[in-house]
């Protein structure tokens, strides 16, 4: 039963004790020595936390703050298009230069060789992308509550 | 209520959230300057690097204002984007992996200020030591710790934030309390805990 005692010594201290719980507390703790021992022990503990607050930022921080969070919002469109117009210049201009190269008479060993290079380049691609997806399934924020 | 997780009433959080919801980018500013301290204050006792509080900090508030039109505008803010940000800081430290690697140079400083060099120099022990003893608990035990020590949130809210019963709250506040207790027992008994 003393456990549960134990339990309320932090309520005590942060004063979140309803009063009646709070005079109950007093009361077993005037009868009970051990657990007036915890709870100058935790008492101790607490003062030598509560004398300490983390660091300020300087106020230029501050001031700075919003510019650098509306600047992530906007980067991330920005990103998104560019990545997007990229990747289809990319794919228009690997299409025109394998149409050009085969159609050419290159000789068979160059048209290996861009076979491997735009297979290779696909697998790259697929396995990237997969474990993209993969990373997404398993993703934390996907979890948070709306 | 603890003016760090106090919802933004003087703005009228929720009419600020429902013009977020619909775009409004400016609508965001309020919410992000009423809560920007508290956010990069968990995220500096989490890593240690107030670089990296700063950059964690920054971008929950962007990915929540990305994900704000699925949240439920009649709940408060700040509980919901803790979740964000507490899950950003966790993934950054590489879950617990990483969660011994915050930097040992601590982040606090005493409420007041030293009397003294020599009392000056014991207060640095003591805040190395408390910093050292924090960056030594698992997880759970050092969020709730930040919350309630650090950033003073009451009981009803931390249970808010952490989605637990507030009794729940008591106990594990405690428990990890002890925690921290048993990591401090030099500095406790050797008697400089009233200085």
């Amino acid at each position: 039963m003393a456990e549960d005692w134990t339990i309320r010594i932090s309520g005590y201290l942060d004063g979140e004790l309803e009063p009646s719980e709070r005079e109950a507390f007093e009361r077993e703790v005037a009868r009970n020595s051990e657990l007036a021992r915890e709870l100058e022990s935790m008492r101790a503990m607490r003062e030598v936390t509560g004398s300490m607050k983390l660091k300020d930022f300087p106020d230029r921080v501050w001031d700075r703050y919003w510019e650098g969070t509306f600047n992530r919002l906007e980067r991330r469109v920005g990103w998104l298009l560019f990545s997007l117009g990229a990747m289809v210049l990319l794919a228009a201009g690997l299409y025109e230069m394998i149409v050009s190269l085969l159609d050419g008479g290159e000789p068979w060993w160059i048209k290996t060789a861009i076979g491997a290079l735009c297979g290779g380049g696909a697998i790259l691609f697929i396995s990237v992308l997969r474990e993209r997806l993969f990373m997404r399934r398993r993703d934390p924020y996907r979890e948070i509550k709306r | 209520m603890s003016e760090a997780a106090a919802p933004a009433t003087d703005l009228d959080e929720r009419d600020l959230i429902l013009r977020c919801q619909r775009g409004e980018r400016e609508a965001f500013e309020p919410l992000v300057r009423h809560y920007m301290r508290t956010a990069a204050g968990f995220a500096l006792a989490w890593t240690g690097s107030r670089d990296d509080a700063l950059d964690l900090s920054q971008e929950a508030f962007a990915r929540a204002f990305r994900a704000i039109k699925r949240f439920d505008p009649t709940r408060p803010f700040y509980p919901w984007f803790h979740t964000i940000l507490r899950n950003l800081c966790l993934n950054h430290l590489g879950r617990a992996a990483r969660l011994r690697e915050v930097p040992l140079i601590d982040q606090f400083q005493h409420a007041d200020r030293a009397p003294g060099p020599d009392v000056a120099v014991e207060r640095a022990e003591m805040r190395r030591q408390v910093w050292e003893g924090i960056r030594k608990l698992g997880s759970r035990d050092r969020e709730i710790l930040i919350l309630r020590e650090f950033q003073h949130l009451t009981y009803a809210e931390i249970a808010e934030v952490l989605e637990i019963p507030r009794g729940t709250v008591m106990s594990r506040l405690h428990a990890a309390r002890q925690r921290l207790r048993r990591q401090l027992e030099p500095l406790m008994t050797g008697g400089r805990c009233d200085g």
